[in-house]
């Protein structure tokens, strides 16, 4: 009988709090300039503020490993509770379309030439953020006038206004000059990079109480899996735990799209392995999910600069971009993963 | 059925319920009932007779556009949905489990209202899903997944979850529909035996009249939205009552040993249009 007690539960996400932490304890250490992990901490401890290293390891590299933590934890946390919400194996945190309305108003913003900030932040996030909104309130009033939320009805809505945007996103990169063009595809390629703290910290004041919230969730959404009438019936509001969890973690994504772009597939694959290695307990996949999809994209982070590096050993030649794309690494990791996942439950 | 099993305080009560849908808002009733603990009550009657309208309004998950739903002497309306949920649990006709849970899983859901911390499971609780589990014989494949159940041990399982979530009544939807002849007295068997020995009160809506004449001890049968008939099993098991609701001839025959009422439908009316 697997129910769940406290050191059931320790035992779990205590593996997954482990990986994390090794990760980030790593993560100093790794990067184009060969620095070690060991002298890293060390001038660290010794507050050391002056040094390369200390610059190198914690003013370039720690931002970044915590955009990614940030960032793959609420993707993959909102992929899991999304795939519960709509009962649909497909689904990820960007099948209401918010990539796609987010990613049309960073290029808008990309492209009305002035480019400005506000409270530290971009105007191209700005814009990303008023996107993902409009695609989201688009959303919300389709299913108040359908009355079916969380059924196929809004998938669909959601998948066609994505469409839409996508439209309207090659209308604008079409008439968009070379540099803007470049721009708009390494956008939509999803980064990490840092240009400051600030978007770290911003992050973190919008997400911190969605994780809370969502995390919440993990005993009603075991009862949501049943069917509206059993959970009804036991006394779970369904109707307040689907409009509260798709708003809230909507608008989650909504900041994580705005900051570092469409990163793709964390939040479609991460709570599929988890669910394969732990089981479908919503109580133990929420936060493992978090902490899992934080420690997968700090490690897709690594490889965004030790690819380059290896690929330029292989071809013996000296790489031009010496830092990928974050969105390029989860796709070349995480479709294969996927696929083998897909297999593996089929078979 | 012992006097101490009786709690009078837990009975079910519709006084003049209506209910229906945006089209048809007074489709059903007025309904009058009153579900005695240590009872099984057949909902009965042909298909669009209302029984699932019925079965939907006893467990909260359909307001009644008129009259009044109690559970001992609490209206439906004032009760928290945790509270309802301790007393009445519901089995759809097809309940849908979760893709990785194993059948041990899906009964510890069933405690739901009785949680008492937002991540862990009491002792309490699994001391009710090991019982529920033992009562219905499905302790053996507690580990198993749900998919890898055959159709009579994954309605065990849900049966199961019911208990665990120890009601004073349990209202079932059809649970005989998808099984065999063997599983369909299987189920009716563990469901007398829990009235019989908890004193638990059974709402079972079944298309199969032989069924409820051998398990229900009151029947109330439906047409059109309406109550045809309602009381103690042979009252309403008689010929003329079921041809006039079904359009159908029967014959009846009394088991010499049991004394249940078998029918057996004979022939369509020719001239009554269902």
């Amino acid at each position: 009988m697997r129910h769940l007690t406290a050191d059931r539960f320790v035992v779990a996400v205590g593996v997954c709090v482990a990986l994390l932490a090794l990760a980030v304890l790593i993560s100093p250490g790794i990067g184009s300039t060969p620095i070690s992990m060991v002298d890293a901490w060390r001038a660290w401890f010794a507050g050391d503020c002056d040094s390369v290293t200390y610059h190198i390891a914690f003013t370039l590299r720690m931002p970044r490993t915590l955009k990614a933590l940030i960032a793959g934890a609420t993707l993959a946390l909102c992929g899991a509770v999304f795939q519960t919400l709509f009962r649909n194996p497909l689904a990820t945190p960007y099948t209401l379309g918010i990539a796609s309305g987010g990613s049309l108003g960073a290029l808008i913003a990309m492209t009305a030439g002035r480019q400005a900030a506000l409270l530290g932040i971009s105007s191209v996030s700005w814009g990303a953020f008023a996107g993902s909104g409009a695609v989201l309130a688009a959303v919300w009033l389709m299913a108040r006038s359908s009355r079916r939320l969380g059924g196929n009805a809004l998938l669909l809505a959601g998948v066609t206004i994505g469409f839409f945007c996508s439209a309207l996103m090659m209308f604008v990169t079409h008439l968009a000059n070379v540099y803007e063009t470049y721009q708009i595809v390494r956008w939509m390629m999803g980064s990490v990079e840092s240009v400051g703290q600030v978007e770290v910290r911003a992050l973190l004041v919008v997400l911190a109480p969605a994780w809370f919230v969502l995390l919440a969730q993990g005993r009603a959404l075991n009862q949501y899996e049943l069917g509206d009438e059993i959970s009804v019936t036991r006394g779970v509001r369904t109707g307040l735990l689907q409009g509260l969890c798709l708003a809230v973690a909507s608008l989650a994504v909504a900041a994580v799209v705005s900051i570092c772009g469409p990163i793709g597939f964390v939040g479609l694959i991460v709570p599929h392995a988890v669910r394969l290695v732990l089981g479908g307990d919503h109580r133990i996949v929420l936060p493992a999910s978090a902490l899992a999809g934080a420690t997968f994209l700090i490690v897709c982070d690594w490889l965004t600069t030790l690819l380059p590096a290896w690929y330029g050993q292989l071809v013996s030649r000296e790489m031009s971009a010496a830092t990928l794309p974050i969105g390029v690494v989860t796709a070349m990791v995480g479709a294969p993963l996927f696929l083998w996942i897909l297999c593996s439950r089929l078979r | 059925m012992s006097e101490a099993a009786y709690i009078p305080s837990s009975v079910l009560t519709l006084r003049g319920v209506r209910a229906g849908f945006a089209d048809r808002p007074d489709f059903l009733g007025p309904v009058d009932l009153v579900v005695k603990p240590g009872e099984f009550w057949g909902v009965l009657g042909p298909n669009g007779a209302g029984k699932s309208t019925l079965l939907r309004v006893m467990v909260g998950l359909l307001a009644p556009s008129a009259g009044e739903v109690r559970l001992a002497d609490r209206p439906w309306r004032s009760m928290s949905a945790r509270d309802r949920a301790r007393g009445v649990a519901f089995l759809p006709q097809q309940p849908s489990a979760p893709a990785f849970a194993t059948a041990g899983e899906v009964v510890l859901l069933g405690r739901h209202p009785h949680r008492r911390s937002l991540l862990f499971d009491s002792a309490e609780d699994l001391a009710a899903v090991q019982s529920a589990m033992q009562v219905t014989a499905t302790a053996s494949f507690a580990n198993r997944r749900m998919e890898t159940l055959s159709g009579g041990e994954a309605q065990r399982v849900h049966v199961a979850a019911a208990l665990a979530q120890q009601p004073r009544m349990l209202v079932l939807d059809e649970p005989t529909a998808a099984l065999d002849l063997y599983h369909q007295f299987a189920t009716f068997d563990l469901l007398r035996q829990q009235v019989r020995d908890t004193g638990l009160g059974v709402v079972a809506a079944t298309h199969d009249l032989n069924l409820a004449g051998r398990y229900c001890d009151r029947i109330l049968l439906l047409q059109d939205g309406r109550p045809a008939a309602c009381g103690l099993r042979d009252d309403v098991l008689r010929p003329a009552v079921l041809e006039a609701v079904y359009h159908v001839r029967f014959t009846t025959h009394v088991d010499a040993d049991s004394r249940h009422p078998w029918v057996l439908p004979v022939d369509r009316v020719p001239e009554a249009a269902p």
